[in-house]
């Protein structure tokens, strides 16, 4: 252990000089190590490469490592965003006929209709209430309030059996001018496979962002990681390249996580250039599968 | 190879990457080899090192400089790492357990003094390549930890965690090879 006279706390500067001598330390032993490595003609002579390494080389180089991106159609991002725009229509609708449902049974039921204005007026004023309240939650969660930001947020929680990380990035915007994430659904049925998250390009320059993407979860208001079962085996260039205007798919499979449907709200994490951007859902809750199933 | 080089000279396309790669290709597939002595595993890591190349380019600035060749080294090293580790599982599943550091445990910096610096290099000469190149990144190439998981595929969290342990382990071998020279 250490003596005494190390005890003390060093200072900044102490810690500077430190830091100073080992990088000059770590220099030479890396001057040291290529000392010993021969001449680039030299390994050429000895070691041949393969045909199989030369050929995916050469489309590297052809396309500086983006062989495996994959560029999508307008056609396709008109479709993509299409799809997410019928997917919000329909649960618009459903909402629709639901409420007219509810309405017409009551009508029939011979309710006092000034009652029903005022049972309606009530609901609405109750449902505003719980928007302001979940809009104020959402925003201390997303938009970072200096309230949660001092408040102590455990660094690893338990969850579905497993004690996950807090995430490193609390604050994540879901779009900018340029950059848009959406999920196919923000509300999936427990028995979904897979979220799909539809990145799309608004800006003028092309995009790049990383398909490996990651699952989040929030508890008690902070967002944490969900770890993936197992990590993909084998490294793979996951980067993919956006013209402008353009949109891509990318799935997320649940089989690859614990989950717990119960939990307050998911988002799918990825980084656009650097920067990171999210897109949120959550799982239907018991009541709401139920419901479905005896529409059904 | 050959013919594609010779159409990107024909067009005055051919760019830094390309510029790397003739460069070090061979130099990587060296290093790769001295820790995997294995060709054909060699030829994967270096494919790896230059697929990250791709992402981390801006970091290279002159061709030909001692810097870009330290930087390629590392990166080689790292990848290769990464192959050996996916051949021995149990390994990775200890990597995946976070272990938080204890800064009152941590006292590396008692021992990086200059008349340490003989012991100094030659524990650094004999640490373990997967510590080395964490070190490497950080002093060397002055990488964030978040440039550091990008360039390894790992979380920066699991950096920080590698970083510590890496620190500890010097720190160990520091504390014996100065108790041995009959000092600190």
């Amino acid at each position: 252990m250490a003596d005494d006279k190390y005890t003390f706390r060093e200072t900044e500067e102490e810690k500077a000089r430190q830091e100073e001598l080992l990088t000059e330390v770590l220099q030479a032993c890396m001057e040291e190590q290529l000392s010993f490595i021969p001449p680039e003609g030299e390994i050429a002579r000895k070691h041949r490469f393969s045909g199989e390494f030369e050929q995916s080389m050469q489309e590297m180089c052809a396309t500086r490592g983006r062989r495996q991106h994959r560029r999508i159609s307008s056609r396709e991002f008109t479709y993509g965003f299409n799809k997410i725009a019928a997917c919000i229509l329909v649960i618009l609708m459903a909402g629709g006929i639901l409420t007219g449902g509810y309405l017409a049974l009551h009508r029939a039921s011979g309710v006092d209709s000034t009652a029903q204005v005022e049972t309606a007026a009530a609901d609405m004023a109750e449902d505003t209430a719980v928007m302001a309240e979940e809009s104020a939650e959402d925003s201390a969660a997303d938009g970072g309030t200096g309230e949660r930001e001092t408040a102590k947020v455990p660094e690893q929680v338990s969850f579905a059996g497993q004690s996950i990380d807090l995430a490193s990035e609390q604050e994540v915007s879901g779009e900018t001018d340029t950059v848009k994430t959406l999920v196919s659904c923000p509300v999936l049925t427990r028995d979904a496979e897979e979220v799909k998250v539809t990145i799309g390009n608004m800006g003028e320059a092309a995009i790049s962002y990383n398909a490996n993407m990651e699952l989040q979860v929030q508890v008690d208001g902070a967002w944490y990681v969900v770890p993936r079962r197992q990590e993909p085996v084998g490294q793979q260039d996951t980067t993919v390249v956006l013209e402008p205007g353009m949109a891509q798919d990318e799935e997320l499979s649940f089989a690859d996580y614990a989950l717990d449907y119960d939990a307050e709200q998911y988002r799918v994490l990825t980084y656009v250039d650097g920067v990171p951007y999210s897109a949120q859902f959550r799982f239907e809750s018991v009541e709401q599968g139920l419901e479905e199933a005896l529409e059904e | 190879m050959l013919l594609y080089l010779s159409v990107l000279d024909t067009e005055e396309e051919k760019d830094k990457f390309t510029e790397v790669y003739e460069q070090y290709r061979h130099f990587c597939w060296y290093v790769a080899n001295q820790l995997l002595e294995d060709a054909q595993m060699a030829e994967d890591a270096v494919q790896e090192t230059f697929l990250a190349l791709t992402r981390h380019l801006d970091k290279v600035g002159d061709v030909e400089s001692p810097a870009t060749r330290k930087f390629l080294m590392t990166i080689v090293k790292s990848k290769a790492i990464d192959i050996l580790r996916k051949r021995k599982p149990e390994q990775s599943m200890e990597e995946s357990e976070y272990e938080l550091p204890d800064p009152k445990q941590d006292v590396l910096g008692d021992y990086i003094s200059r008349e340490n610096y003989n012991a100094l290099i030659s524990c650094v000469l004999e640490l373990d390549e997967s510590y080395r190149v964490i070190f490497e990144y950080k002093y060397v190439h002055q990488l964030s930890d978040r440039e550091i998981g990008e360039l390894l595929d790992i979380s920066p969290k699991l950096v920080n965690v590698r970083y510590y342990r890496a620190r500890k382990k010097l720190q160990e071998m520091l504390k014996k090879e100065v108790a041995g020279r009959g000092g600190r």
